[in-house]
């Protein structure tokens, strides 16, 4: 432990004295301070608060990210370029304890630094929420909706699979599948058409959504937790060019159908629509039931809710600064998989093809999933006819894009910067899931390459 | 000496750089066999390009043999318990630039595992040993080249090593410094230590080493005891003190009579080193200041443990 | 003094500084990273058009696009990678101690380095701007002559395009092996002939592949644009040669890459708000406004790019090129060299 720690100080101090730290608070300063200056967005305050988490924390990700990916790629690879690593290894340490201590190292920096990020973005919102700064209807919104931690609860997903089963046999009783669809294809297609029909509710409808509570039961009435429980719906207008205004009236009933609460609702096409559920309206346990009554023909036109996010619940979690502070801890995780990507590129190659190859992987892993999805959904030349077969070199690009997809995808998983803006409570399981997947598997399986590329490697052979 | 095992074992050494199509392109080293035993200072010889730094970076672990066996402690050179017990010198100190002198030996005393106490005795005593006590904060970066040395010999000397191997340690010191590194060498032997001296500097191979292999084109080309090597056998030299011209010519006749060789009479040199260490001494008797690293020749207190023997 | 003494001395001067230009050219061509960036910048504008289904509108458009795009960020990379080890790992290593021991000033040097880099640069945004011309061409585009009716993508091209790289490659190695020539440098120069001879294929085949004759059907106006985006990795080239003199590669790298982004984004961070915010005026007037080298949006509906715009952009660049090297040879006046 000694020597790893040994390691780990030593690149945490070269770090330091070469200067990259200083290049780097000051470009975070930039950022974190200077970009909020001069980006007005909306010009409310509730917008400033949203570029800032976004923007800033966003940008200062980019900007450490950048940086810890190049310093560890220079950090072993320039140590064998400038030979010090000669008297390091001819000491009694293993080729890991180098790398562990390098990584310790840096990402002991990266987290530093992003936590002085998140210190300067906290008082920053801080002193914009002051009530002299802030209207206070404004400063109610942003306090109950962005800066907070809100859980979504999702309606239980509608089993369609059924009734596309049924709706596929009454179709063959008729006919065949057409040339190039396959069962799989069909029942998929049938199942959204399933959903989408389902989903339009006409003037004078009524759809209900069903919600089950987290924890087994609703949080206590909005007054007493200092949260308040939000509706938000997502709809569209059947007709795109229609101008009617969607109105109805939601209902909040508990398991046994007992009405405990209306809201009105009067709202434009295509907007999201918030809306504040008043405490008593939630069930004391069991599930509760939101039912959505399209008003009258003269008065509303047929909506249509989106499949896949109509409808979200969000009740309070927790509160705000502990939600940065796991936000930050899962940014940090992202941080320690860029070190130890950086590192291992660096154990095998010299400092600039290391940068690339690093690079490059990032890049391959990012656009994986854009790939695959092209390759599954891609239709190929789109203008002369029916899709053809693919060849087999498309087949084989299609099960690599495919490959790198799944193995990538449990760590595009986390999204801490969009739920932060948005007010969304980022669980202790997911920061949890995040520090073992991002900072514990995937760098434990770039250590054994990089270690296996370290021990391999002659380091004192000529260039 | 020769009565211990052996510390070193290379058996048929051979070290081939290729290029990137596998053709052989230099055969740094080629059949090479020796051994190294504790209490000895070994020297290696040979001109540039002979393959002696990289017979050292192959018994270090820093390049892997073409073919051929190294033993260092009975173990191979990647091994960990065996580098426990060594202490290197580079050719060129390639040291961290942003530590100070104090942080370099520090962090190579965490690399052995050393605990907070002994490593911080030692770093000051190898400060003072080395001469660089008055330095000891300053980042190693502004270092002359003699100051780096310095800083370096000290680093491989941090572990008390059982074996130490330095390539070039007197490049860049003084005269001074480099009589104080071979008294350091010295002192090591007599404490048990096996040293494995590489240098260009004959003279300092001559004052320290007992046995030197000389190396050529990657093999040994003679190895034995430097006096088998200096000494000539068809001659002899006897020193007496200042006589008169009668004096000298009355012995040389008798020579003649009794050997029937014609002597020759010479006053006995001594080595410009010695004169300028007098010089200095004399000059430090007096109390002339001087700038630069000074340190006693006194070895650091924890390397003073082990046997003291006669080499 | 005689006349041709004195001359004698600025033709010294001279042949020193060309020396230090080639020298750098060729050291900073013969690192691997060099030829990795360039061919994976032409490799890439080549997938464009054969990878990528939607026009956007317009045919040719997205292979333009990208191929620029790839010419300018693949040009960032370089500038650093080439400026922080042509001067700052010299300056480090002892290299440029032993050139500065001789009788050469220290302005000369820097300029020489600048000069050797930009050399390079050079060579990279020629290969760069006949890869996106070629790329243009090999879009899929619709056709209507005797011959053809439809949608054509120009394979043979494309193939010639690609094959170009793989062919550098696989000849500058047979030529390490023969004659043991350095493989990246010699393979950057085929590069550089191969894809010109692709280009000059091109203009003896239409697009559908049939032998018709010398034209040169290219969308030549882009040549233009492909300029001022080589004139931007210029001006980037002389900023990150000037972080060079103080700074490692890696806070290079990222400086480097901030700059690149900030000056992307001036005009909408800091040149809406200007008038308003000192902050923000004193970050748009001496932040390099790269949205100057960046016309392909111009080249769309068959657009061109005007002299005078060239000539515009070319008075922006070299106002920053004096500032920033005036800077850097500053800089360098005062910075320790081991």
């Amino acid at each position: 432990m000694r020597r790893t720690l040994a390691i780990a100080w030593l690149a945490a101090r070269t770090a330091v004295r070469s200067r990259l730290v200083i290049a780097l608070i000051g470009l975070l300063a930039v950022v974190v301070l200077g970009l909020p200056a001069v980006i007005k967005g909306d010009g409310t305050t509730t917008g400033k608060i949203k570029i800032t988490l976004q923007y800033s924390l966003g940008f200062s990700m980019l900007i450490l990210g950048a940086a810890t990916l190049w310093a560890a790629c220079g950090s072993i690879s320039q140590e064998i370029e400038g030979r010090q690593i000669r008297l390091v290894v001819v000491k009694p340490v293993q080729p890991w304890h180098v790398w562990v201590g390098k990584w310790l190292g840096l990402a002991g920096i990266a987290a530093l630094l992003l936590a002085v990020a998140g210190c300067a973005v906290y008082i920053y919102l801080k002193w914009h929420l002051q009530p002299d700064r802030t209207p206070p209807e404004e400063l109610k919104i942003i306090v109950t909706e962005i800066m907070c931690a809100r859980q979504k609860v999702w309606s239980r997903s509608e089993d369609v699979g059924r009734a596309a089963e049924q709706r596929l046999r009454e179709l063959l009783q008729h006919g065949t599948l057409p040339q190039g669809m396959t069962r799989r294809k069909a029942l998929a297609a049938l199942k959204r058409q399933i959903l989408t029909e389902r989903s339009a509710v006409r003037p004078g409808g009524i759809k209900t959504w069903h919600f089950d509570p987290p924890d087994k039961k609703w949080p206590v009435p909005a007054d007493a937790a200092g949260g308040a429980v939000h509706l938000r719906a997502r709809f569209f207008s059947a007709f795109a060019l229609e101008k009617k205004p969607i109105s109805g009236t939601w209902q909040f009933l508990d398991d046994e159908g007992e009405l405990r609460g209306t809201l009105p609702m009067d709202a434009a096409p295509e907007k999201l629509v918030r809306l504040t559920v008043p405490g008593e309206f939630l069930p004391p346990s069991g599930p509760l039931l939101v039912r959505f009554v399209n008003g009258s023909e003269e008065r509303s036109a047929t909506v249509i809710f989106d499949t896949d996010d109509g409808l979200e619940l969000l009740i309070p979690a927790g509160g705000f600064a502990a939600n940065l502070a796991r936000a930050l801890v899962i940014l940090w995780c992202y941080l320690a998989l860029l070190a130890a990507l950086g590192l291992t590129a660096g154990a095998l190659f010299s400092f600039p093809v290391a940068t690339f190859v690093a690079a490059a992987l990032l890049l391959m892993a990012l656009t994986g999933n854009y790939f695959a999805w092209m390759s599954t959904h891609g239709e190929g030349d789109h203008h002369h006819g029916p899709a053809e077969e693919p060849g087999f070199l498309q087949k084989i690009g299609a099960q690599a894009a495919l490959a790198v997809s799944v193995a990538v995808r449990p760590a595009l998983a986390f999204a801490p910067l969009g739920k932060l803006a948005d007010g969304q409570w980022i669980a202790w399981r997911a920061t949890a899931q995040a520090l073992g997947i991002l900072a514990g598997v995937y760098p434990g399986m770039l250590l054994v390459v990089g270690v296996l590329g370290l021990s391999r490697r002659e380091l004192a052979a000529p260039p | 000496m020769r009565d211990a095992a052996a510390i070193v074992e290379l058996r048929g050494l051979v070290k081939v750089f290729r290029d990137f199509w596998r053709r052989q392109k230099v055969t740094a080293v080629d059949g090479l066999s020796l051994d190294i035993y504790p209490g000895e200072v070994f020297g290696l010889l040979g001109p540039n390009g002979s393959g002696k730094s990289t017979t050292i970076k192959i018994m270090l672990g820093l390049l892997h043999p073409s073919a051929g066996t190294v033993r260092v402690f009975g173990r191979p050179p990647q091994s960990v318990q065996a580098k426990e017990k060594i202490g290197y010198l580079p050719e060129e100190s390639h040291l961290y630039q942003y530590l100070t002198a104090r942080e370099t030996l520090d962090f190579y005393g965490r690399l052995f595992n050393l605990g907070a106490r002994q490593r911080h005795e030692r770093i000051e005593q190898l400060l003072e040993m080395v001469g660089l006590a008055h330095a000891a904060d300053r980042p190693v970066g502004e270092f002359s080249k003699g100051m780096a040395r310095r800083i370096g010999l000290a680093q491989a000397l941090i572990n008390d090593p059982r074996l130490i191997i330095l390539d070039e340690p007197t490049a860049g010191l003084d005269p001074i410094g480099c009589r104080q590194v071979k008294d350091i060498i010295l002192q090591l032997a007599r404490r048990g230590r096996a040293v494995l001296l590489s240098s260009h500097l004959l003279a300092d191979v001559e004052d320290v080493c007992q046995r030197i292999a000389i190396l050529y084109n990657g093999h040994v080309c003679a190895e034995g005891r430097v006096n088998d090597f200096t000494q000539s056998k068809e001659a002899i030299c006897i020193t007496l003190p200042a006589l008169s011209p009668a004096q000298i010519e009355e012995l040389l006749e008798s020579i003649r009579q009794k050997v029937g060789a014609e002597p020759q009479v010479q006053h006995p040199r001594v080595s410009l080193e010695q004169c300028f260490l007098r010089v200095v001494q004399r000059a430090e008797a007096a109390a002339l200041e001087r700038s630069g690293a000074a340190a006693a020749t006194k070895l650091a207190e924890y390397l003073q443990s082990g046997t003291a023997s006669e080499s | 003094m005689p006349e041709r003494s004195r001359l004698a001395i600025p033709i010294t001067r001279g042949r020193q500084f060309v020396s230090l230009v080639g020298l750098t050219a060729v050291e900073t061509a013969r690192q691997p990273i060099c030829l990795l960036l360039a061919i994976c910048c032409v490799v890439l504008t080549a997938l464009g058009p054969l990878l990528l289904l939607h026009q956007f509108g317009e045919e040719g458009k997205l292979a333009r696009d990208t191929g620029l795009a790839l010419h300018f960020v693949f040009g960032l990379f370089l500038a650093v990678y080439a400026s922080s080890s042509a001067l700052n790992r010299e300056m480090n290593s002892g290299t440029a101690a032993a050139v500065l021991s001789k009788p050469v000033g220290r302005a000369p040097f820097f300029l020489a380095k600048f000069g050797g880099v930009t050399l390079v640069m050079a060579v990279f945004s020629i290969a760069a701007a006949t890869a996106t011309l070629l790329s243009e061409r090999v879009s899929e585009k619709f056709e209507q002559t005797g011959k053809v009716v439809g949608y054509v993508t120009d394979w043979q091209t494309g193939f010639l395009m690609l094959a170009a790289p793989a062919a550098a490659c696989l000849t500058a190695g047979w030529i390490n092996w023969r004659w043991r020539r350095p493989f990246t440098s010699v393979a950057l120069g085929l590069l550089l002939v191969l894809l010109l001879g692709v280009l000059w294929l091109g203009c003896w085949f239409d697009r559908a592949g049939h032998l018709v004759g010398f034209s040169p059907r290219f969308a030549w106006r882009i040549l233009p644009a492909s300029l001022l985006v080589a004139l931007a990795l210029v001006v980037l080239c002389a900023f990150t040669l000037t972080l060079s003199t103080r700074l490692s590669i890696v806070p290079t790298l990222v400086l480097g890459g901030a700059i690149f982004v900030g000056g992307l984004l001036s005009d909408y961070y800091f040149g809406r708000t200007a008038a308003n915010s000192v902050i923000a005026a004193l970050a748009y007037r001496l932040l390099p406004n790269w949205q100057h080298f960046w016309m392909a949006d111009a080249l769309d509906h068959e657009g061109c790019i005007p002299v005078e715009y060239l000539g515009c952009a070319c008075g922006y660049a070299l106002t920053y090129l004096a500032g920033l090297l005036g800077i850097g040879i500053a800089l360098f006046e005062d910075a320790e060299v081991k």
